[in-house]
């Protein structure tokens, strides 16, 4: 029941691989809530392996390979099997790769307050251009307008929020490039968190970075 | 049924000696995989090497990348063979064909190949970001085996345009920013290139399953 969906290139692009892993981190958290998403995704997979199938011969495949493999298979199954992780309980509704990325559990988190109704708090990176965050929204009225340069991708995790152009629920994917601002207020009395990617600012390397990046960093706030 | 049609096995190395790819209906490579998950059965796993060891090495060349080289081909089929093999029990027949699956394992293994090469350290790896063994939620993927065969039809008459995008985008790894760089195309025209196809595909799949209640009695809604 979700109305806000990766558009068509964003699933291609993720179904072939060609998405960096902080945007695949939000296209795979929509599926997680999207079985619409997950059917398409799906279909465009056996596109992939029809063209996968059909791909002109390469150079034969050694088959001594073959053999190679056998052999890193025996000396692997002597290892023991792979443990199941724990599990933080108030997450355990949470898609498996946003766990992952908070092993000490979402209160443990280093929440910084930005405003009187936002709560951030930033996430290990996974990739050099993109930050990645959890926003925090309370409830009781707009929270503060936020801008942000670049294009930043939002994906509701839990509760809603509305703003101008509609109401976005769990699992709600969202788009927005630069410029466009929103002021989101909380629906209903029970807090919203939305998973965040958005482009990082710039950063100089080298000589001139210690002049410039101050300057960026000043952009970045206003 | 199925599994008798095949288990008068061949031996394995008439099955590595062979240049030409074993053909087979998807049924039976699925079988081959039931083999391998309940048997541990290295016969079954030798024709799923010899038939998609190829594709693999293939995919690993293609790759548009200053990575990519024979090398990181044949680490890339050891890598996905060997996923195969250790995840076997989590191919669902009824859920999906083995090449989708298999091409999703080499997806991921390129990916995360690409990412120890550009020595980038992530608390994740591509099977976390792209899942591939796991139980799949919707039940609407139920279809997908019958919808794959048609694909694979429908994916052969398409005109080469789209059929060459389809490969830059698949299995040359190219974002779609990227092909329309390089191809000198815009980007509009890359997307519609895609999108026709995908239309094809869906209008060719709509009318198979015709059988939608209330949609108006059509003369092709024959069931088989
Ligand atoms: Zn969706």
């Amino acid at each position: 029941m979700n109305h806000h969906h990766p558009d068509s290139q964003w699933l291609t692009e993720y179904v072939a691989g060609t998405l960096s892993d902080s945007q695949a981190l939000c296209v795979s958290t929509h599926l997680s809530y999207c079985s619409d998403c997950g059917a398409e995704v799906a279909e465009l997979g056996a596109v992939g392996s029809v063209v996968f199938e059909n791909q002109p011969p390469s150079a034969p495949v050694d088959q001594k390979l073959f053999a190679q493999i056998m052999q890193k298979i025996e000396g692997r199954e002597m290892q023991s099997q792979d443990q199941s992780e724990p599990v933080h309980s108030p997450l355990v509704t949470m898609p498996p790769a946003i766990r992952k990325l908070m092993p000490d559990g979402m209160d443990n988190l280093p929440w910084k307050k930005l405003g009187k109704r936002i709560r951030i708090a930033t996430l290990d990176r996974l990739d050099e251009e993109r930050e990645v965050a959890l926003h925090k929204l309370m409830p009781g009225g707009a929270v503060a307008n936020h801008d942000h340069h670049g294009q930043e991708i939002t994906v509701v995790l839990c509760g809603s929020f509305s703003d101008q152009d509609g109401v976005y629920r769990a699992g709600d994917f969202i788009v927005r490039d630069t410029g466009d601002t929103h002021r989101p207020t909380v629906n209903n009395d029970e807090e919203c968190i939305c998973l965040s990617v958005s482009d990082a600012p710039v950063k100089f390397t080298g000589v001139l970075a210690r002049l410039l990046n101050p300057l960026v960093a000043y952009q970045h706030k206003h | 049924m199925l599994l008798e049609n095949i288990t008068g096995s061949t031996p394995v190395l008439q099955w590595l000696s062979m240049d030409q790819k074993p053909e087979k209906p998807k049924d039976e490579w699925a079988a081959l995989m039931l083999r391998i998950a309940q048997h541990r059965d290295e016969e079954a796993f030798s024709q799923i090497f010899s038939h998609f060891g190829p594709k693999i090495k293939a995919y690993g060349l293609s790759l548009n990348s200053m990575h990519t080289s024979p090398e990181m081909a044949d680490e890339l089929v050891q890598e996905v063979m060997i996923k195969v093999w250790e995840k076997a029990r989590y191919f669902k027949p009824e859920k999906a064909n083995v090449s989708t699956w298999v091409f999703a394992i080499a997806r991921n293994c390129r990916i995360d190949y690409l990412r120890k090469m550009k020595r980038i350290t992530s608390p994740l790896t591509a099977d976390d970001l792209w899942p591939v063994f796991e139980e799949p939620v919707p039940e609407d993927l139920a279809d997908l085996d019958k919808s794959g065969q048609q694909i694979e039809k429908i994916v052969d008459n398409l005109p080469t345009e789209q059929v060459a995008i389809l490969r830059e985008v698949y299995i040359e790894g190219k974002t779609h920013a990227e092909v329309a760089r390089q191809t000198g195309l815009p980007l509009g025209t890359v997307k519609s290139r895609l999108r026709l196809a995908m239309e094809k595909l869906r209008v060719n799949l709509v009318i198979d399953d015709a059988e939608v209640p209330g949609s108006s009695q059509s003369t092709q809604s024959t069931t088989n």
